[in-house]
């Protein structure tokens, strides 16, 4: 094991990882800071660009950009109150009231101190969790799989805060989509409609970009009569000493905001916009004094960005564990594994236990090295952002798409499956119908299916189809999370409105 | 969105109606998950058509920014027409025609000529620079049609 963590931090530290990190720190920062560009769409559209590259460079690179571009996002947010990425909507409560007030600088280096540390703590939760959860899989047969996708998906429900409904249809929608192809067990043809093409089922990464980037340039193109003007930025002198400050001082805001921003990452489906709001309404609750915030508190600022950045590794648990992301981007990092052969679970911290842990210590570096990139970079970005026209921006994205999509398996079938579920993705946010669940079943399809079908199989052979799926101690504590998910929306509603009641 | 959600759950409905007959020709294990989820997403899209009725007519409907509908319809259909056109012109030359013509309808009339021309320049590097990288680097051959 000890060899093991050597060799991988002395792959870490090779020039070629080292310059990796730091181009996919900067590119991810630029990504995150441009509103429309989000972390998923930057992470799919770079899949290809990797897929000749050895796994663990292409990881190295992903890994950052998705860190960086969490934390960029942070920048729009504060500059010009518009989040670069949906993980920066509960920064714009409090950074750009600073922002507005002459603070600008104060308020780019709390959020860049509070997603260094939230992002090094969650790392640590990933470097210490992730072994024993992987052991933990091994444990893991059909009808737990079953069952840990099903709390997946019931997860889906209790997250689509504006219609629970509709993000269970998305949830199915997405299943059905999972079907379509060669059944994995008894060979069946299925929703094929006699393409050839479609036999092997819908392709993950063109079925991502389309769902994550077309929506994304045609709201680009929808929302072009914006205007956007950020707030100048000047650096100013021993601010940093200010926040460190702060946050040595405050020391449970930043840890409790890290830990929640972790916890949610672990729970699939959950995004860094989730733990953000979450950990923000925590540090609201506890604080003495909750009428400052929304009005420019630092804390506010700390309690968004340090979960957000948190949130990163925490959706990664799952993914590297289980084969389950936590967020859209690292459903795209699923993608990325299967198509370098890597496959999530125990094998991935044995048989390929060098390249994994290179990665989980590659998002320490990428954390630190947001410091100094962020604050020395940060008025040349706060440039950019209001300087990109859309008119460049949209079609270049596009473009990438359809290289993007074309590049993994040389079909232009693909291509058109992108556009297509472009098209479905757009339409559907505009019916509050988003991506997100659609996703999440397309990936735990397969998943869950094998599961079900494998446990009759295994309950036929034992006599017993029930008792294979409702008395084995882990899928009992699936079951129980399962429900308590379903029922999370009605809990939570019948405790509203009882304090509601005391209140009056 | 009452219209909106009735014609996506009446959509649904259709698929789910169409999946079931297709999933009775499967082998029993083949067809059970797909069975139970299309009854699933048949339940669920029969509730979004009956709630479509008793929703406040206030609620938001499915509308573009106002004044954008007209570039939104035309990107939509330059992307279909630079994917359709791949196979018959080849990639190089349909990214080409297509990205500048992306460029152009989106900019309106707010540009100079001398923007335009930027504009088209830096259209014309990104292509064949990715294309370069792409087709020499990683020897991703793209589709060459007619042209190139």
């Amino acid at each position: 094991m000890n060899e093991l963590l050597v060799n991988s931090l002395t792959s870490l530290f090779t020039a070629t990882n080292l310059l990796l990190v730091l181009l996919g720190v900067v590119a991810g920062i630029v990504v995150g800071a441009l509103p429309g560009l989000t972390a998923t769409m930057a992470i799919a559209l770079l899949v290809p660009f990797t897929f000749t590259m050895q796994p663990v460079h292409g990881l190295v690179l992903m890994g950052a950009i998705y860190v960086a571009a969490i934390y960029g996002g942070s920048f729009s947010a504060i500059l010009l109150n518009t989040p670069g990425t949906p993980s920066a909507i509960a920064t714009t409560f409090d950074g750009h009231p600073m922002a507005r007030r002459g603070q600008s600088y104060l308020a780019i280096a709390t959020a860049t101190m509070a997603s260094v540390f939230g992002g090094l703590i969650g790392v640590l939760f990933l470097l210490f969790l992730s072994p024993p959860l992987s052991r933990l899989s091994l444990r893991f047969g059909p009808p737990e799989f079953f069952w840990l996708t099903t709390f997946g998906l019931t997860i889906i429900a209790t997250l689509s805060k504006k219609s629970i409904l509709k993000g269970l249809i998305g949830g199915a929608f997405g299943l059905l989509l999972s079907m379509i192809g060669i059944a994995p067990i008894e060979g069946s043809v299925r929703f094929t409609f006699g393409s050839v093409s479609l036999q092997n089922g819908i392709a993950l990464i063109p079925a991502l970009i389309g769902f994550f980037c077309i929506p994304e340039v045609l709201g680009m193109v929808e929302r072009k009569a914006e205007q956007y003007t950020a707030i100048p930025y000047r650096r100013q002198r021993r601010v940093l000493q200010r926040v460190l400050i702060r946050i040595v001082r405050k020391p449970l805001l930043m840890i409790r905001s890290a830990v929640i921003g972790t916890i949610v990452g672990i729970i699939p489906g959950a995004g860094g916009n989730i733990a953000a709001m979450v950990s923000y309404n925590e540090a609201v609750r506890a604080a003495r004094n909750p009428e400052q915030f929304g009005k420019g508190s630092m804390d506010g600022v700390i309690a968004a960005e340090a979960s957000n950045n948190a949130e990163v590794s925490g959706s990664l648990i799952p993914l590297l564990t289980l084969g389950i992301p936590g967020a859209p981007p690292a459903a795209v990092l699923l993608g990325a594994l299967l198509l370098h052969g890597m496959r999530p679970g125990r094998e991935l911290f044995t048989y390929h236990g060098a390249v994994t842990y290179t990665f989980m210590f590659s998002l320490v570096l990428a954390n630190i090295l947001i410091l100094p990139v962020g604050i020395f970079s940060g008025r040349w970005i706060s440039r950019l952002i209001t300087r990109i026209p859309v008119t460049l921006l949209a079609p270049l994205v596009f473009f990438l798409s359809v290289i993007g999509s074309y590049a993994i398996n040389r079909n232009m079938f693909d291509v058109f499956v992108m556009l297509g579920f472009g098209l479905i993705g757009f339409a559907g946010r505009k019916m509050k119908l988003h991506p997100g669940p659609i996703v999440l079943g397309l990936i735990l399809g397969s998943i869950c299916e094998q599961g079900l079908v494998q446990s009759i199989l295994m309950g036929r052979a034992s006599g017993s189809i029930l008792a294979m799926f409702f008395t084995r101690p882990l899928s009992i504590l699936l079951i129980v999370l399962t429900l308590l998910s379903a029922a999370w929306p009605f809990i939570a509603k019948t405790i509203r409105r009882r304090r509601a009641g005391r209140s009056v | 969105m009452k219209i909106a959600d009735r014609i996506a759950a009446l959509l649904l409905l259709g698929i789910c109606v169409s999946g079931w007959v297709i999933s009775r020709t499967f082998s029993p294990l083949s067809g059970l998950f797909p069975q139970v989820i299309v009854l699933i997403l048949g339940g669920l899209s029969l509730l979004l058509f009956i709630l479509s009725f008793f929703r406040s007519p206030e609620e938001e409907r499915f509308v573009l920014v106002q004044g954008r509908a007209l570039p939104v319809a035309l990107t939509v259909l330059i992307m279909a027409a630079w994917v359709a056109l791949i196979s018959v012109l080849g990639f190089l030359v349909t990214s080409l025609l297509m990205f500048s013509l992306m460029t152009i309808v989106l900019g309106g009339k707010e540009r100079t000529a001398r923007q335009l021309v930027l504009r088209i320049l830096v259209v014309c590097a990104s292509t064949v620079g990715f294309y370069l990288f792409f087709d020499r680097l990683l020897l991703v051959s793209f589709p060459r049609g007619l042209l190139l």
